[in-house]
Parts: structure tokens; C-alpha cells; sequence
């Protein structure tokens, strides 16, 4: 007579059955977790950065095409900076300038300190300066930009 | 015990495509970051290049007393306007000086743009692009001629305004004069009440020939010969010449004016990255 493993009333096909059962949920669970791994590493939206560093290059260009950085004047340059970037960036503009016809590079930083733990946008264009009728080149200028998410 | 074999295999085939969906997705999410990246940088290199051209076409434009107009209609036209004399010596005094200036400033800035042409040519020649016409200037002993050749008669004619100033005008006549149904058109101008207008259907393959006679012997020749503009003057003043190519057809590709003389690269080798970049007047 063969003898059973446990005593009970349906022998051991109970057991059998709920062992395949937590198998089938384990394998289930394997799946959709290496599943969600796979969907949700890559998820953070990166557009984002593209859009950043397209604000601080459309800056530079209404800057430079409204005249503002012909004036070379820290205080007006940042005014203006300051109500053209939405509020939630950080930035940092780096505005360096040669006067034609000399050597002595000058320049000004305005914003904050560049972080170093999260993405920041970077670009950089040249311009020139002239005078009011434009009929001469007064200085030649760079003007360098880092753009973050606060 | 059948349809339990059928519903494990089914359950397992549908964890399988979720599976092969996440990794498919991350894939695609992959390229896409790739791609965003590269737009990215593209962005900047672009920047970077086109505001070096602006400053080297602002700088010719103020220090040449050269001015280009492209019409788009139905039909484009393109003209260049300049201001010239016999005397080369004259013609943009501080053009190079301010060039150098630039570059070396660039150069002083950015290690990733290197030009590969030293000075402007006075001489040009510009290049009408799609079009394959070039437009240059050469001068003489005691003269200067503008020249524009197009390789192919594919445009309506020709249309020269000559504003001779101060040098007052005598007498336009035309020397020689072919009938075809090229349209050349020649406006004599001065400060003290001239306006002439000469205006003639041509052979533009054979000679014509429109002269401007200036009081003291001085001239002003708009030839049309081989397909070929040329406008030749020995006057030492200066003359304001608009030399207008009219009816261009449109074509799928846009309408620019190259110096292609002095070239530029941009060039960040860390991403492989080299983008030559030439004077576009747009």
C-alpha cells in the first residue's frame, strides 16, 4: 500500500496545486517587475534639456538683435536677462568683449553658480558692437551661457 | 488538463510580449535620447557658426560699401549694389584690418573654429547659389571692370543703374547693339539732373554695348558679350553701380550669395563633429 506524505483528505494534489500556483505568481511578478524596469529607467523626459539650451540660445540672439548687448552694461544686460528666462531656470552669462584696434580682453559674469549635480545647458555666439549709426565696429564680444531647471 | 496546459501558455506567451514591449520601449527611448542629444549639439555647433558668419557679413557689409538684395516673388532677382573707383587702394580701406580683428578675437575665444583663409580679396569673385553665377571685380591699369558671368542665360536679363555723382554726365550712347529677347536695361544717373534710361531686347551671346560719357573725357562701359555682363569705368571718383539679374527661376533649393573664399570650421573632435562653413548672404 502506498503510503501518503501527509494525511490528509485529498492526499497531496492541495499542495501540488497551491506550489504551482505561487510559482506561476513568482514567474508573474519576475516579468512585470523586469518589465516596469525596463519601461521606467528611461522615462525621465529629456526634451527638457533640449528646450533649455534653446532658451539660452534664443536669449543671446534677442540680446543681440534688440541692441542690448551693444551697451556692455552689466546692470541693463541683466535686466533684460532677467525678464526674457522664466523664473523656474537657473542661469549663469559669461559677456567678454575686445575693443577693435586693442588687446585687453574685458568681461562680466552674471547669474548664479553653475551646479554640478544636475543637467545645465550650454552655448555660446559671438557678436559685434557698433556704433549708434552703424557705420563702425566699436568691439567685438562673446557671450557664453549655462541654463538649468532650478 | 488540456485547457490548463493552453492558459499557462498563454499567460507565459503574454508576459513574453510585455517583456519584448519594455525592452522595445526602452529601446526606442534610447534612440530618441540619442537623437534629442545630437539635436542638442547640433544647436550649438549651428550657433556658433552662423553668429561667426553674421559678424563676418556685418563686417563686410559696413566696411566694403557693398549691398546685396535678393527679391523672392514669383520670379527672384538679385542685385549688388557698391560704391567703386579706379583706385583699388580705396575700396575697403579697413575691410581686412576689421577681419583680423575678428579672427583673432575668435581665435582668442574658441579653440573650436579655425579658419582656413587668411585675408578678404578685394577681387571677390561672390557666387549666386543654385544659380552658378559669379559676380567679381578686377582692377586694371587705370580702371576697374565688374564682371558677372552666369553659366547658363536661364534669367530674363540684365538691369544696370550707374549714379555717376558728382562727375556729371555728357552724352549715353550705344555703340553696338544686337536684337534678341534679352532684356538690358542701363539707367544713367547723376547729381546734376541726368536720368537716361536705355532699354533694349538683345542677343546676349554677341556684342552689346551701352556707353556712359562723363564731362572730361572719362567713362562709364556696360557690355553684354558671350552671355557675359562687364562694367567697365576709368573714373577716378566714385561711381554707385546697382547691377540687378532679374527674373531668376525659382528652384527648390534657396537663394544665397557666397564669398566662398574665406572658409571656417567648427569643429569639436571629442564628438567627431566638423562643420566647414563659408560667408552666406542670404
Amino acid at each position: 500500500m502506498k503510503k501518503r506524505s501527509w494525511n490528509l483528505v485529498y492526499g497531496n494534489k492541495g499542495f501540488a496545486f497551491i506550489l504551482d500556483v505561487f510559482l506561476a505568481i513568482l514567474l508573474v511578478i519576475l516579468m512585470l517587475a523586469a518589465s516596469n524596469i525596463y519601461i521606467f529607467k528611461n522615462t525621465k523626459d529629456t526634451s527638457s534639456n533640449l528646450q533649455l539650451s534653446k532658451t539660452g540660445s534664443d536669449i543671446v540672439t534677442v540680446l543681440d538683435n534688440t541692441k542690448e548687448l551693444d551697451t556692455l552694461n552689466k546692470d541693463s544686460i541683466e535686466d533684460s536677462i532677467s525678464s526674457l528666462i522664466p523664473e523656474n531656470y537657473g542661469y549663469r552669462f559669461n559677456i567678454s568683449w575686445q575693443k577693435s584696434g586693442e588687446q585687453e580682453m574685458q568681461s562680466f559674469e552674471i547669474g548664479n553658480i553653475v551646479p554640478n549635480d544636475k543637467f545645465v545647458a550650454t552655448g555660446k555666439k559671438f557678436f559685434l558692437v557698433t556704433n549708434t549709426d552703424e557705420t563702425n565696429i566699436t568691439d567685438y564680444g562673446s557671450a557664453k551661457y549655462w541654463i538649468w531647471l532650478k | 488538463m488540456k485547457k490548463g496546459y493552453l492558459l499557462t501558455l498563454g499567460m507565459f506567451m503574454v508576459l513574453i510580449i510585455v517583456f519584448a514591449l519594455a525592452i522595445s520601449f526602452n529601446k526606442s527611448v534610447e534612440i530618441s535620447k540619442d537623437r534629442l542629444g545630437i539635436i542638442g549639439i547640433s544647436d550649438r555647433v549651428f550657433d556658433l557658426s552662423s553668429s561667426v558668419g553674421n559678424g563676418l557679413i556685418d563686417i563686410i557689409k559696413i566696411y566694403s560699401d557693398f549691398d546685396i538684395v535678393i527679391e523672392e516673388n514669383n520670379k527672384i532677382n538679385v542685385s549688388f549694389t557698391e560704391e567703386i573707383s579706379r583706385v583699388k587702394v580705396d575700396w575697403g580701406i579697413s575691410l581686412d584690418e576689421k577681419i583680423t580683428e575678428f579672427k583673432d578675437f575668435i581665435s582668442s575665444q574658441d579653440k573650436n573654429i579655425k579658419f582656413t583663409t587668411e585675408s578678404f580679396d578685394k577681387e571677390l569673385p561672390l557666387e549666386i547659389t543654385p544659380y552658378n553665377i559669379t559676380y567679381s571685380r578686377t582692377w586694371g591699369t587705370g580702371h576697374v571692370t565688374l564682371k558677372v558671368v552666369p553659366q547658363t542665360i536661364n534669367f530674363d536679363g540684365f538691369e544696370i543703374l550707374i549714379n555717376t555723382s558728382q562727375e556729371m554726365i555728357s552724352q549715353v550712347n550705344v555703340p553696338n547693339s544686337n536684337p534678341g529677347s534679352f532684356k538690358f536695361i542701363v539707367k544713367a544717373v547723376d547729381n546734376f539732373g541726368t536720368n537716361i534710361v536705355n532699354e533694349s531686347n538683345i542677343d546676349p551671346e554677341t556684342n552689346n554695348q551701352v556707353h556712359v560719357n562723363l564731362v572730361g573725357g572719362n567713362q562709364v562701359k556696360v557690355t553684354v558679350s558671350n552671355n557675359e555682363l562687364e562694367v567697365w569705368t576709368n573714373s577716378p571718383e566714385t561711381i554707385i553701380t546697382t547691377i540687378k539679374i532679374f527674373g531668376l527661376p525659382v528652384l527648390n533649393k534657396e537663394v544665397a550669395v557666397v564669398y566662398p573664399k574665406i572658409v571656417y570650421n567648427v569643429t569639436f573632435p571629442e564628438l567627431n563633429i566638423v562643420k566647414l562653413a563659408d560667408i552666406q548672404f542670404m
